[in-house]
């Protein structure tokens, strides 16, 4: 049982330097052949040996793969799809709306304040955590509770290195994430509707778990303010909106916190919301879900794929129970 | 002798196959955001809703209003809400589940939504039959009382809109605003039909109607 994030062994030859991966994009683009098939075809083994890049700046990685998969051979959902089809209520309910309402909202600088029953609280700059907690890429699946769902390469680090570096407590037994609240930026947020700011939480146990990230790049490139920058959390074997965006506070807390959606619905959203194809949500199914990209439904997996990881965590629980 | 365009016509007609067109296009050229099935699936079904509620408000408003014109447009905006509604149900089988109805039964056979859909969609399905005037003729006095149903297809479609959004009816919380805002709209209409709120409102334009009369004698 593994429960450290393996990624699957790429070939040297699939890796390209970021500048000419956009440049053969806009040729491929101009040439008409965007379909994914072409894309590939284009792009694989002749690619040349990476080479440093000087144009580079900050924290994101030199190079970007081609193309991207996880570590079940899904191949990643294109950028132009992850960026514009966004479940961020602050924003707005239309999934197609949030890029063009987030474009200015700012995500630079950004700090988040890692505080509660810690031994040593602080505040963290984003580009001070992704010096110290060294980000890597992490390509997973995302799946959304309204069954479509994505294969996103994440820049992240693993959650744990924060909490380690501010020393919890024997009394802190969960995590508590609060979104940032700016209603003149996020004009969602001006709506009664939804007990805002969105809070989520995780048990320090699962928050602890290798695979548990907060992201701060997205596809080689900063992370998007659509999808949730300044950092966000990813937590890849529960539902989507259990991966809060925009995180301005981390605290850890003795007692199970409250999170936006079981406020509003506990009889329909738990704490927990692992992925389970077993425990449907009250009014619809969670048995199958749609790959953006993809035109037939996909049988939808336990902890979305990530069983091995995971399990541990649950093990003598009744997950129906506590869903 | 010159033939008028009836307009209000022309517009229903018009409101319609455009509606269609432009779904159909935007499906075609993959500009129905990223989830085009789910996308295309919401609003065909909304197109029906709207379609079923200018439908119910032909009559109380005709009356309310004075306009006799409006209650001619009733069966062909019925019609249209049965189309959509048709599309909608086509779509969810053949592209969003394409056509495997044991993988439909297992997922939504134990689903409230999906009950109050069907029957919504096969009470539209007797009427849109019936429409018809030779089964008008056939049917008689039963015509009448069966495309009273209308009354309760609305609700059912509100209803079944509401349980697929993620959100709290009880307390009204969540992304109910849409549905909700369907659902008040319909309410209205029905209430309009009781017959002391539309004789009232009748009565009341009918004397407004004779005050600017005699207010401004020709």
């Amino acid at each position: 049982m593994s429960k450290k994030y393996e990624s699957l062994k790429i070939d040297r030859n699939e890796i390209t330097p970021k500048n000419l991966y956009f440049s053969r994009r806009q040729f491929i683009r101009a040439a008409g052949l965007a379909a994914g098939g072409a894309l590939l075809a284009a792009c694989t083994p002749s690619s040349s040996t990476p080479t440093a890049s000087t144009t580079q700046v900050g924290p994101t990685p030199t190079y970007i793969r081609t193309h991207y998969k996880d570590e079940l051979g899904n191949f990643s959902t294109k950028p132009d799809d992850i960026k514009n089809y966004n479940n961020y209520y602050e924003f707005t309910t239309n999934p197609q709306g949030v890029a063009a309402l987030a474009k200015d909202f700012p995500t630079s600088p950004w700090e988040v304040q890692v505080y509660g029953l810690v031994d040593e609280p602080r505040n963290f700059s984003v580009s001070e955590m992704e010096q110290h907690f060294k980000p890597e890429e992490r390509i997973y699946r995302l799946r959304c509770v309204e069954a479509w769902s994505m294969v996103i390469p994440w820049i992240g680090f693993p959650l744990s290195r924060v909490l380690e570096a501010v020393k919890p407590t024997s009394e802190a037994k969960y995590v508590r994430f609060e979104t940032i609240f700016k209603p003149d930026e996020m004009p969602g947020q001006k709506d009664s509707s939804y007990p805002w700011p969105y809070q989520e939480g995780l048990r320090l146990d699962e928050a602890m778990n290798d695979l548990a990230i907060l992201a701060t790049g997205l596809y080689g490139g900063d992370l998007p303010p659509q999808n949730g920058g300044g950092i966000r959390l990813v937590v890849p074997w529960t539902y989507g909106f259990k991966s809060i965006k925009a995180v301005v506070k981390i605290e850890l807390v003795s007692e199970q916190p409250a999170t936006l959606w079981s406020a509003i619905a506990p009889n329909e959203y738990g704490f927990y919301s692992n992925v389970n194809p077993e425990v449907d949500h009250p009014r619809w199914s969670q048995s199958s879900e749609r790959r953006i990209g993809e035109t037939h439904r996909r049988p939808t997996l336990m902890f979305n794929g990530y069983e091995d990881q995971v399990a541990y965590l649950y093990k003598g629980m009744d997950l129906r129970k506590y869903y | 002798m010159k033939k008028q365009i009836d307009w209000p016509r022309l517009a229903v007609h018009i409101g319609a196959w455009g509606t269609l067109l432009v779904m159909a296009v935007r499906f075609l050229t993959n500009t129905l955001t990223a989830n085009p099935i789910l996308t295309l699936e919401r609003h065909t079904g909304k197109a029906a809703l709207i379609f079923l509620i200018l439908s119910l408000s032909c009559s109380p408003l005709s009356a309310i209003l004075g306009i006799p014109a409006l209650r001619r447009r009733k069966k062909a905006l019925g019609v249209y809400g049965f189309m959509f509604a048709a599309i909608h149900l086509l779509i969810f089988l053949g592209l969003d589940y394409g056509f495997k109805l044991a993988l439909v039964w297992m997922d939504v056979s134990n689903k409230l939504y999906i009950w109050l859909g069907a029957a919504a969609f096969l009470l539209l399905l007797a009427l849109a039959i019936t429409t018809f005037k030779k089964m008008k003729q056939a049917l008689k006095k039963n015509w009448k009382r069966l495309h009273r149903a209308v009354y309760i297809i609305s609700p059912l479609v509100v209803l079944h809109f509401i349980l697929i959004e993620k959100g709290n009816i009880l307390t009204l919380q969540g992304n109910l605003k849409e549905p909700l805002i369907y659902g008040s709209v319909v309410l209205l209409l029905l209430l309009l039909r009781l017959s002391p709120i539309k004789n009232g409102l009748t009565n009341l334009r009918v004397k407004l109607q004779q005050h600017s009369r005699t207010a401004n004698p020709v």
